[in-house]
């Protein structure tokens, strides 16, 4: 939820290939959001680059590579170096190949851990824009619903302790210092959270301005999700006699599919749920 | 006995005082003296019987030392005082020097002595000197000190300037104006002294470029040469080498002066770095180097010239010892590249064991916080540095050509801990301390940790040592498995013993099968998991330390680096430490403020 821009990796030996790619997708977006293109012209150059680059090595949302670079089948290395050296699932991989005869879409779909499989003759800006779309939503899809389960996870870890809840929360709750122009806040009964490290007034502030605003109800017990113009949401979770009011207001520079907005709801609920459990001092 | 030990921080020697007393069975809890409130807090809840101040620079309120004994760990001998101890000793160039454990009084230093040590000086940094001989003749002097408040029959000396082995005296603090250089006028032998007697802290203070910056890390050079005294001639590898009158010097560090500190929210909204901290030089002087020429060296540098060196190599009796030697331990990307290239150098030699002999005063204390904090994008440079530093560990776990073994004289921390235990054997020196653990970092930690640790103590004690990060001594880390043998605290039987066990090893006549066991348990190993997910596994973990973006990012890391780095004190002590505070293993997860290590 916190992207500028979606990264991508084309992986290529054929310059123009590189070019070409980069001219199709320079004005690509997906949720608004442009793509960041990186290159590289072979496998060691591109695994140099992943870990040489926190963003191509940790949040690379999209790659392409090409089958035959340095080696008949370096492309298909880098796939099992991304998925399995990295330990990488998330990125979405597409297999680009010139010599279809080398590496049969069959085979590589069943050996490696791919996305898709197109010849470079099949590749047109368009093939290309709807790739990249649609891999683009099933990486933060896919993401997203990794780091819910994850922060369910510490958030269940936490038991009653709500000093545990409070470090199980930290990363969601206290902005780092490369996004600080995307803050967020965490709500819980009217108390905001690391009050003593975001600015708590602003929170207050947007908080007032939505009171008042039309949202899009997210079920029955009154919780709902509103978004203002200036790109401030809020997920809010009522109040009911099993769970604390717990609410999540941030800035993100796009508006989430249903999706993402559903699996944002439900760590907010557990987190309402959670806190109600949990007390003080333990 | 119930001791209460009150430091200023939790450095080298607290920590050393603290396994020490703690393996000889007494019952120990730590007060930081963040305030008079915080030490009167901590006296009243542990109700001690005897309190030591291994490293205190602030005064113990006088209803403190008033009611219970007191013991001050002085750095000099019977009879001085003032707080710049050790800078006097080194500036003065005393042939010997010491440590005097005693009782706190009104007067600074000036109360009974209950035990001293003494050692030999030798040239070397402050720092060094503290973390080496400072160290191992204050734990002796506590050590025997608690004996003898424990036999009761003990009469403290007062202080006696009349007796004949009195010798120290009080003297002043040591000032800026006493530490400055005249590059006119001070020869090479006069600015090392100068350089050492504030190394560490506070720096000497100096212009370059018209601009002022604390000078550290002081190297005799002994071919390079410049006209102009106090100019820069040459840089290699973040130093900078300066003309003297009589030769030349590299100083590998800078500080910028007088920049403000602001705290880390501030900063963050601030946008502006401020690189008020110790870095290395041509980091700090960046565009103002100019054309001045770079002086390579070899990257398996295998002279005995004196110039500034990080990696160098010596080879003796078929045993090859490779020493890295980066300030205070910390290996950024650019080093672990180099000491990467120097590895696979030293494997192609035709000897049958290689050493790992790491730095004179740390093994290695994992990635390289302070060049993170400067750098432009700090979560990229820190991706960085995690993957060069995990090349090396994979290179020397890899090595199937010959038995390696990691020497340990130094201390070793976080990441360095872990790389230790990439060799085949872990010989370490008897008064080492480790600390192996990332918590107090906000990190999850690389370097193959989760390979090699339970390995080699096994999944309960990796837990156990990482989840709480405590320092770990030598006798315990045997123990546990954690290492193999302990060698000699003192440099020179350290060595001797080094080497006649290296050298018995490769002239074993077991040589060959030790060798191929070796190659079938890694084969072994690769099998069960290759070493590749567990690499896989952890920067999983760390990606979320640098970057996480779906919820946001960790920011615990970024927080614990940046007070790190700017030596922000911590709130309180650390639950872990302050026994007193009564707090249950849960909170041990919840730490938040780093330690200032």
């Amino acid at each position: 939820m916190f992207f500028k821009h979606w990264p991508v990796l084309l992986v290529d030996d054929e310059p123009d290939v590189l070019t070409i790619s980069r001219l199709a997708m320079k004005h690509f977006d997906v949720y608004g959001l442009p793509l960041k293109i990186y290159t590289a012209a072979s496998k060691a150059e591109a695994i140099d680059l992943m870990n040489d680059n926190v963003e191509v090595g940790c949040s690379l949302a999209v790659a392409f590579l090409d089958v035959v670079m340095e080696t008949d089948t370096a492309g298909l290395e880098l796939c099992d170096y991304i998925r399995n050296d990295m330990g990488n699932k998330l990125t979405q991989i597409f297999i680009r190949t010139g010599q279809p005869g080398l590496a049969p879409e069959r085979e590589v779909i069943d050996k490696y851990d791919i996305n898709g499989y197109f010849s470079k003759v099949e590749a047109t800006e368009d093939k290309l824009y709807s790739l990249v779309k649609s891999s683009v939503r099933q990486y933060l899809s896919y993401g997203m619903a990794l780091a819910t389960i994850d922060l369910s996870n510490n958030l269940m870890a936490a038991g009653a302790s709500r000093r545990k809840i409070l470090y199980a929360l930290s990363p969601v709750g206290i902005i780092s210092p490369e996004q600080a122009d995307t803050p967020r806040w965490l709500i819980v009964d009217d108390q905001v959270l690391f009050s003593d490290e975001v600015d708590a007034d602003e929170a207050v502030r947007l908080l007032e301005q939505f009171r008042n605003q039309d949202g899009i109800p997210l079920d029955p017990a009154g919780d709902r999700y509103v978004r203002n113009e200036d790109g401030y949401q809020l997920i809010q979770v009522a109040r009911t006699p099993a769970r604390s009011e717990a609410m999540f207001l941030f800035k993100s520079p796009f508006s989430p599919p249903d999706i993402v907005i559903n699996l944002m709801h439900s760590f907010v609920k557990q987190l309402g749920i959670a806190w109600h459990h949990s007390k003080e001092e333990d | 006995m119930r001791i209460l030990l009150i430091s200023s921080s939790y450095n080298g020697l607290c920590q050393r005082a603290h396994v020490e007393l703690d393996g000889l069975g007494h019952d120990i809890s730590i007060t930081l003296a963040l305030s008079p409130d915080d030490v009167r807090r901590a006296v009243a809840l542990f109700q001690p019987d005897l309190i030591i101040c291994p490293f205190l620079k602030e005064k113990i309120p006088e209803d403190v030392w008033s009611r219970h004994l007191c013991i001050i760990v002085h750095p000099g001998i019977k009879g001085d005082r003032g707080p710049s101890s050790l800078d006097w000793a080194i500036m003065n160039g005393e042939g010997e020097w010491g440590v005097t454990a005693l009782a706190a009084v009104e007067e600074m230093d000036a109360g009974d002595i209950w035990a001293t040590a003494t050692f030999e000086m030798r040239p070397g940094s402050k720092a060094s000197i503290y973390r080496r001989e400072v160290t191992r003749a204050a734990t002796r002097a506590i050590v025997e000190t608690v004996e003898r408040v424990e036999s009761r029959s003990f009469v403290p000396e007062p202080l006696d300037y009349s007796q004949p082995d009195v010798r120290g005296q009080l003297r002043p603090v040591m000032k800026q104006v006493d530490r400055k250089i005249d590059w006119e006028v001070d020869k090479v032998e006069t600015i090392l002294r100068k350089v050492h007697a504030g190394d560490s802290a506070p720096g000497v203070l100096d212009t370059i470029n018209g601009e002022e910056y604390y000078l550290f890390g002081i190297h005799e050079e002994g071919r390079l040469r410049g006209w102009q005294p106090g100019a820069i001639i040459a840089h290699r590898h973040g130093a900078i080498c300066r003309a003297a009158i009589d030769g030349a010097v590299w100083i590998t560090h800078l500080k910028k002066k007088n920049i403000e500190k602001s705290p880390f929210y501030k900063r963050l909204l601030g946008r502006q770095k401020q690189l008020d901290f110790k870095l290395p030089a041509t980091m700090v002087l960046r565009d103002a180097l100019g054309d001045i020429p770079e002086s390579p060296i070899d990257p398996l540098y295998m002279e005995d010239g004196k110039t500034f060196k990080e990696i160098w190599y010596e080879e003796q009796n078929q045993v090859g010892y490779l020493h890295f030697d980066f300030h205070n331990g910390a290996m950024g990307t650019e080093q672990c590249r180099r000491l990467l290239d120097a590895y696979r150098l030293a494997v192609q030699r035709p000897c049958k064991v290689l050493v790992l002999m790491g730095g004179t005063d740390f093994w290695s204390n994992g990635v390289h916080l302070n060049i993170i904090e400067a750098s432009d994008n700090p979560p990229n440079e820190s991706w960085r540095n995690i993957n060069a530093i995990d090349d090396v560990v994979r290179e020397i776990i890899t090595t199937e050509n010959k038995l390696t073994i990691s020497s340990v004289w130094g201390g070793a921390g976080a990441g360095g801990a872990m790389a230790l235990l990439a060799a085949d054997r872990v010989w370490v020196r008897e008064g080492v301390i480790f600390n192996p653990h990332y918590k107090t970092m906000g990190l999850y930690g690389s370097e193959y940790w989760t390979y090699l640790l339970p390995k080699r103590v096994g999944p309960v004690k990796a837990l156990e040592l990482t989840e709480t990060p405590l320092p770990l001594g030598m006798k315990k880390a045997k123990a546990i498995g954690y290492i193999d043998e302990i060698l000699p605290d003192a440099f020179a039987e350290y060595m001797a013993q080094l080497r006649q066990k290296a050298e018995a090893l490769a002239a074993s006549p077991d040589y060959e099968r030790l060798l191929d066991g070796k190659r079938e348990h890694r084969q072994r190993d690769e099998k069960a998991r290759p070493l590749s997910a567990y690499r896989a596994a952890e920067l999983q973990h760390m990606k979320m330390n640098f970057a996480g973006k779906f919820y946001g990012g960790e920011v615990n890391y970024h927080e614990a680096r940046y007070n790190f780095v700017h030596k922000i004190r911590p709130k309180e002590t650390a639950a872990y430490l302050a026994k007193h505070m009564r707090l249950d293993m849960a909170r041990f997860n919840e730490l938040r403020q780093p330690l200032a290590y």
